[in-house]
């Protein structure tokens, strides 16, 4: 079904408005049919650019349809509705609204056809999300939800300075390809990699999405990420230093999966690994990596969201997230247990499901390119994903040291989410050509060949046996509470001590400069009204005004007659 | 749209007379509460005619009114061009808004014996406001500076029922309001000692045939400060946060939304178009004075915003900010040959007019119900009282300048012509006001939602219809124009290049 005439985003920020003034099951029935209401409009929309509008000298393209974007919009679809149906359950109206402007948003985002347009919609995303995450309704969600604004402000920020310079330099703000030697240019994949979570900038993922409520998290890591990455694929294809950016970002986050205790943070953590590949494909930027990257981020918003969605189960059904207190729920969970599996299949890129599809495509682009060091490096990146989510995470979680939890499956609407997910990664692992088609480039990749799989199994089974043995012998980093360390407790230190000094001193030496100023030097100067009083009296209220503003005539006065 | 026939050449003297008249008459035809059906009506009609004088002069050009058929320059003018038809647009329709708002909340703010009185002032001070803006003659602007200084001096003492210390504000407000409006009136008296005339066209060539003395360099001073106390551009700002917050709320959304935006459009007009000669009064030290206070009044009218404790203070002291992004606009702007800060400018002089005229209704709303807007007894509002809340929040980001708010266009523009003009820092002060205006919105957010509500025995339910409505109109203009800003946006670059071109 496809119809025309109308902006699927639009389609959700009307849903949305409807979501907020509805309740119950009026409002459930508004929250799943509007994404589908919004993709067949999405199918209705035309080739190219349409929904043009020149506002001055301005040309905003709302609407700019091509493979890639239809592609997104495709995937950004099928995660809201997903999300949506994983949230039923919930009666949190700020989250469920706050959810649909959100994926407007990074709807929005995609389908933008020049810059401008883009960063409206940028900054829609970093608004909405916020919400989702204040939506928490943690005692933590509120110092959270504000660090994860800085960081997203600071990349609306970037993009903004970054257009100003670029068309100041009287480029074209369509959409394209951008060159890092242009102006603005910098500030621009700066933005970006803001939000696809660049080392150094990682931060916000690993702080936030562990805050989030279980249902809140499905929905921040389908969007904000990816949108991301789309922009980065869209502007920045074959710029070489993503190489290196990319393959850093597939291989720190690893150590930081194996030590940590929060599953959702050790998720979290293994989704930066994840970008990694797609920033690797989009730095390579040849017709293979580039399909390569989009194929691995849609399979990632559907497998991440997978095992986002189990770990939201498990923290729905018992209240936590930490190995340390989790294990032994398979025989309580058996559906989600399995459903976490299939999860930790695709992520790990067992042949069959979705994950080797697309990140086989990245590695042999690496290959193809020449780049050998880098074929090694993401192929230990692979065999750490398998590691800390492939195992760790099912593990932990549902086998491990039984603790004798509480536990029993979890709403259907949760089970029903998470069994569309699963059949997906099946689809796409076992059918990849239904995904192949869709993608950016005619590339003919045939995934299952003998090398392809049997390097692959060899992978998975040397990995799972080094963790066997590890764990046989004791030396494997054993589950502690704590909280690990990373980049980010320099800005946060470092803004806790910029707070404290503009709460502290700064405010004391303002106040006391004014109140000098103001008060205590015309005091002074009229004499002091009694024993310790500095009040500034009703007279001067009225007289330094004055005296204000006979200084402002001398100094116009002397501006005009001498300046 | 000709509903006038015949009379339609009359349109900008109606603009005048029909709320001079009703003001006269509005203490004898009605009392009591007919007497804000008259001023309603009054207003309908003067908003009314405001519109179709801009539609007019969209269409056919700027428009000549010799009063009473003396011939210029002796006589009388009223010059309406573009931009003096958007203030006056601006002027009429918020404050048509406020009329009916005012409906409700002058009931409990004001005494009853005093109601024909305050709509009698009340029609006057928009007579006042709208006549700066058309006329075209240097000393009618004076005098109708005084009438509207005057009514809103005793606008203002009104509010004593609600405060005590409004007649404290009124009075401060009065003598300081009276040394700069005197400033003004000295600078009209030194340029017309130096030229023989009064009238704006005619001060302006005679002052391009002159070579520039000390006479008419006195008398830009004397000018720039007199208007930076009217703009209440810091420094001079003092009188402002009191008077605001201090005047019943009708009559603080209506100040807030016009009186400051007029004296703008004053220094606009003396700035580009009557002073706009080879040397100009945009001279570099001036420039440099005025950026500077415009920075400061940026910086400093944020950050102190953030410290209020109360939401009427809070929303004066953004105001003193709001003022420094406008000023700053136009102290550049003729440095600017995209015309993007001047553009900016304008445009921000009509988003902030409805923003900060809504913020004040909303604020005035909270006053109604529970007798104050300080802070620790909105705690936990924004569950009892969701409309209001909203409205606040939705004029919050407005003033942060998130993209669907007007304010995001008009600071765009403002931003590209800092760039276009070579001020990158001037725009990093931008960006860093709107960082500091993030912070006092939050504040608001923060204790309206996550605060739990105090319990104080009062009603906390949400406010009629009566107050709500105008509120709401007057935000969601604003979110309207941030969401479609196309024809605002002509119309403001239009009203500045005609503007710009008259310095060049």
């Amino acid at each position: 079904m496809a119809i025309e005439g109308f902006h699927p985003s639009f389609v959700f920020l009307i849903g949305a408005v409807v979501a907020a003034l509805t309740r119950g099951k009026m409002r459930s029935l508004v929250m799943v049919a509007t994404p589908i209401i919004s993709f067949a409009f999405l199918r209705g929309l035309p080739l190219g650019d349409s929904f043009v509008f020149e506002i001055a000298q301005w040309t905003l393209t709302f609407s700019h349809r091509d493979e890639l974007s239809w592609l997104f919009g495709l995937l950004f679809h099928l995660a809201a509705l997903l999300a949506v149906i994983y949230s039923l359950h919930t009666r949190n109206r700020m989250e469920q609204v706050s959810a649909l402007v959100y994926a407007a948003s990074a709807i929005g985002a995609v389908l933008a056809g020049d810059l401008l347009t883009l960063f409206i919609w940028w900054e829609m995303l970093a608004l909405s999300s916020t919400f989702v995450v204040f939506a928490g309704r943690q005692r933590r969600s509120m110092a959270i939800g504000l660090r994860y604004f800085a960081f997203q402000i600071v990349s609306g920020l970037c993009l903004l300075t970054g257009i100003l310079l670029y068309s100041n330099s009287g480029m074209s703000l369509e959409l394209g390809r951008l060159d890092l030697t242009t102006p603005g240019t910098m500030w621009i994949l700066l933005a970006f990699g803001i939000k696809a979570g660049f080392p150094l900038v990682h931060t916000w993922i690993v702080d936030t999405y562990p805050a989030a409520s279980a249902t809140g998290t499905v929905f921040l890591c389908a969007f904000t990420t990816k949108t991301a990455v789309y922009a980065l694929a869209r502007c920045f294809p074959g710029t070489e230093e993503l190489i290196i950016i990319g393959a850093v970002m597939t291989c720190f986050p690893i150590f930081y999966a194996i030590i940590e205790n929060d599953l959702r943070k050790v998720l979290s953590y293994s989704m930066i690994n994840q970008i990694g590949f797609m920033v690797v494909g989009i730095g390579l930027g040849t017709e293979l990596a580039i399909n390569g990257a989009v194929a691995h981020a849609f399979n990632d918003v559907l497998f991440k969201g997978l095992l986002f969605m189990s770990m939201g189960a498990v923290l729905h059904v018992t209240g936590k997230s930490r190995g340390t207190d989790l294990g032994g729920l398979w025989k309580k969970m058996p559906w989600t247990t399995g459903l976490c599996i299939v999860g930790a299949a695709s992520i790990s890129a067992v042949p069959l499901f979705s994950g080797f599809v697309s990140k086989s495509m990245v590695m042999a682009a690496a290959v193809e390119q020449g780049h050998t060091w880098l074929w090694l490096i993401l192929l230990f990146a692979s065999a750490g994903v398998l590691e800390h989510a492939g195992i760790k995470i099912p593990y932990f979680a549902f086998f491990a040291h039984d603790r004798g939890l509480e536990g029993r499956e979890p709403p259907r609407n949760m089970l029903l989410a998470m069994l569309l997910g699963a059949g997906l990664c099946i689809l796409i692992g076992c059918r990849p050509d239904l995904l192949y088609s869709m993608l950016p480039y005619n590339v003919s990749f045939e995934p299952f060949t003998t090398t392809h799989v049997l390097i692959q199994i060899q992978l998975l089974l040397f990995a799972s046996m080094a963790v066997v043995v590890l764990m046989k012998t004791g030396t494997y980093p054993p589950e502690l509470v704590k909280e690990n360390l990373d980049v980010d407790v320099i800005p946060r230190l470092g803004g806790r001590a910029l707070l404290g000094w503009l709460r502290g001193t700064f405010a004391q030496v303002t106040t006391r400069l004014s109140i000098t100023v103001l008060e205590r030097i015309p005091a002074a100067i009229a004499g002091p009204r009694g024993p310790g009083q500095w009040q500034l009296s009703s007279n001067w209220r009225l007289v330094l005004p004055g005296l204000l503003l006979v200084m402002a005539l001398l100094a116009f006065l002397i501006a005009n007659l001498y300046g | 749209m000709n509903f006038l026939g015949a009379w339609s050449h009359h349109l900008p003297v109606l603009l005048v007379l029909i709320p001079l008249i009703g003001a006269v008459l509005s203490p004898i035809v009605a009392r009591g509460s007919r007497g804000w059906a008259w001023a309603f009506l009054t207003m309908v009609a003067t908003a009314t005619v405001a519109l179709e004088l801009l539609l007019r002069i969209r269409s056919s050009g700027p428009i000549s009114y010799p009063l009473g058929g003396w011939n210029l320059p002796f006589g009388i003018e009223l010059y309406v061009d573009l931009l003096s038809a958007i203030i006056a647009l601006v002027v009429a329709g918020v404050g048509l808004v406020v009329t009916f708002y005012a409906r409700t909340s002058v009931r409990f703010e004001i005494p009853d014996d005093r109601f024909g009185f305050f709509w009698s002032l009340w029609l006057l001070a928009i007579t006042g406001l709208i006549g700066i803006v058309i006329t075209g003659d240097a000393f009618n602007l004076y005098v109708m500076l005084e009438i509207s200084s005057l009514t809103i001096y005793g606008l203002i003492a009104m509010g004593r029922m609600r405060d005590r210390r409004a007649l404290t504000a009124a009075f401060n407000y009065l003598i300081l309001g009276s040394i700069g409006a005197a400033f003004i009136l000295i600078a009209i008296g030194l340029l017309y000692s130096e030229t023989g005339t009064l009238n704006m066209a005619d001060l302006h060539r005679r002052l391009g045939a002159i070579e520039a003395n000390a006479t008419i360099r006195s008398a830009r001073a004397f000018l720039l400060a007199g208007l930076g106390l009217k703009m209440a551009l810091f420094p001079l700002h003092l009188w402002m946060p009191a008077a605001y917050s201090r005047a019943p709320s009708a009559v603080a959304g209506l100040l807030a939304a016009t009186a400051t935006k007029v004296g703008i459009y004053m220094a606009m007009r003396f700035f580009y178009t009557v002073l706009a000669t080879d040397e100009g009064i945009l001279t570099a030290p001036n420039v440099l004075i005025l950026s500077g206070c415009a920075g400061a009044a940026i910086v400093f009218g944020s950050a102190t915003a953030a410290r209020q404790r109360s939401l009427s203070l809070l929303l004066a002291f953004s105001s003193v900010a709001q003022i420094g992004y406008i000023v700053l606009g136009m102290a550049i702007g003729h440095s600017d040959p995209t015309g993007y800060a001047m553009t900016g400018s304008i445009l921000h002089i009509i988003s902030h007019a409805l923003m900060k005229g809504g913020l004040f209704l909303c604020a005035g709303i909270f006053i109604w119900r529970l007798g104050t807007n300080d802070f620790d007894q909105l705690a936990g509002i924004g569950r009892r009282m969701p409309w209001t809340s909203a409205a606040v929040v939705a004029g919050g980001l407005g003033l942060i300048g998130v993209p669907g708010t007007a304010g995001f266009i008009s600071k765009l523009f403002l931003l590209r012509g800092l760039f276009e003009s070579g001020h990158p820092l001037l725009a990093v002060l931008v960006l860093t006001g709107s960082v500091l205006a993030a912070i006092y919105t939050w504040r608001f957010v923060e204790i309206a939602y996550l605060k739990p509500p105090v319990e104080n025995g009062l009603d906390h339910s949400e406010a009629p219809l009566g107050m709500l409505i105008p509120a709401w109109i007057l935000i969601g203009a604003s979110l309207v124009i941030g969401f479609y800003p196309g024809p605002i946006i002509e119309i403001a670059s239009e009203a500045a290049s005609t503007l710009l071109g008259g310095s060049g």
